[in-house]
């Protein structure tokens, strides 16, 4: 597999060793995302304490695209306010759908560029998106 | 197929047609799809429309394949060895 490949290092070591990943018992937000069309299935449990996210964690199963991406949402998101938060997801959602490219002046968010190999797919696209949606509800929650 | 550990194949009759359901243990059908896209070889993968006979069965997705007498051996080696070396590298790494 090339470095055009969809499955790079990054989202391969992700998908074997996601962050983040187990059912926080004492979550005060917990919601569901699913993708009935693949049958991707994803939880995420998160402590939001004045406005601020202090833990989250995500459970289920998808595809290694899908759990790439919620592995590097948990790392990014954490501890981040909830208007940064949105904030990150807009910048990643215009990212992955072309319509903007301010992900690339953003120092930390360099992690989520492995997903550039994705835009060039566009049924996976939504794959990726998944755990980010359920993160908006998280969010507006 | 059938001799891989990781492959499960859907039902064993031995009157079946040229259609095999398939999924593995731990890699999502649509990771095994996607490269054989990039091999020319087309199947179908997720739910595939069952998704109470696949809850029943307690599979989280199938990926199937149709065979027909326009496929060749050659074809049906080039599926072989690429989900051989794809479990390698989703496992082993």
């Amino acid at each position: 597999m090339n470095r055009t490949s969809i499955y790079q290092e990054i989202i391969r070591e992700h998908n074997q060793n996601p962050q983040n990943y187990y059912k926080m018992k004492n979550a005060n937000i917990y919601l569901k995302g699913s993708n009935p069309l693949c049958g991707d299935n994803l939880e995420i449990f998160c402590i939001k304490k004045n406005d601020i996210i202090q833990e989250i964690s995500f459970h289920g199963h998808g595809c290694a695209i899908s759990k790439a991406s919620a592995s590097i949402m948990t790392t990014v998101i954490k501890r981040c306010t909830s208007g940064n938060a949105l904030k990150i997801f807009k910048v990643f959602h215009r990212f992955m759908t072309g319509s903007g490219n301010e992900i690339y002046k953003i120092k930390h968010l360099k992690d989520l560029l492995v997903f550039k190999s994705i835009i060039k797919v566009p049924t996976r696209v939504k794959c990726a998106m998944l755990a980010w949606y359920t993160l908006k509800s998280v969010i507006e929650y | 197929l059938k001799d891989l550990n990781n492959v499960k194949i859907i039902s064993s009759s031995h009157m079946k047609l040229g259609i095999y359901s398939f999924f593995m243990q731990d890699i999502h059908s649509h990771d095994v799809s996607s490269v054989l896209n990039n091999k020319n070889i087309s199947m179908r993968s997720g739910y595939a429309c069952t998704e109470p006979l696949l809850k029943y069965l307690n599979v989280p997705s199938i990926n199937r394949i149709s065979l027909a007498f326009y496929n060749t051996i050659y074809e049906v080696n080039i599926l072989n060895m690429t989900i051989i070396k794809f479990i390698w590298i989703f496992k082993n790494e």
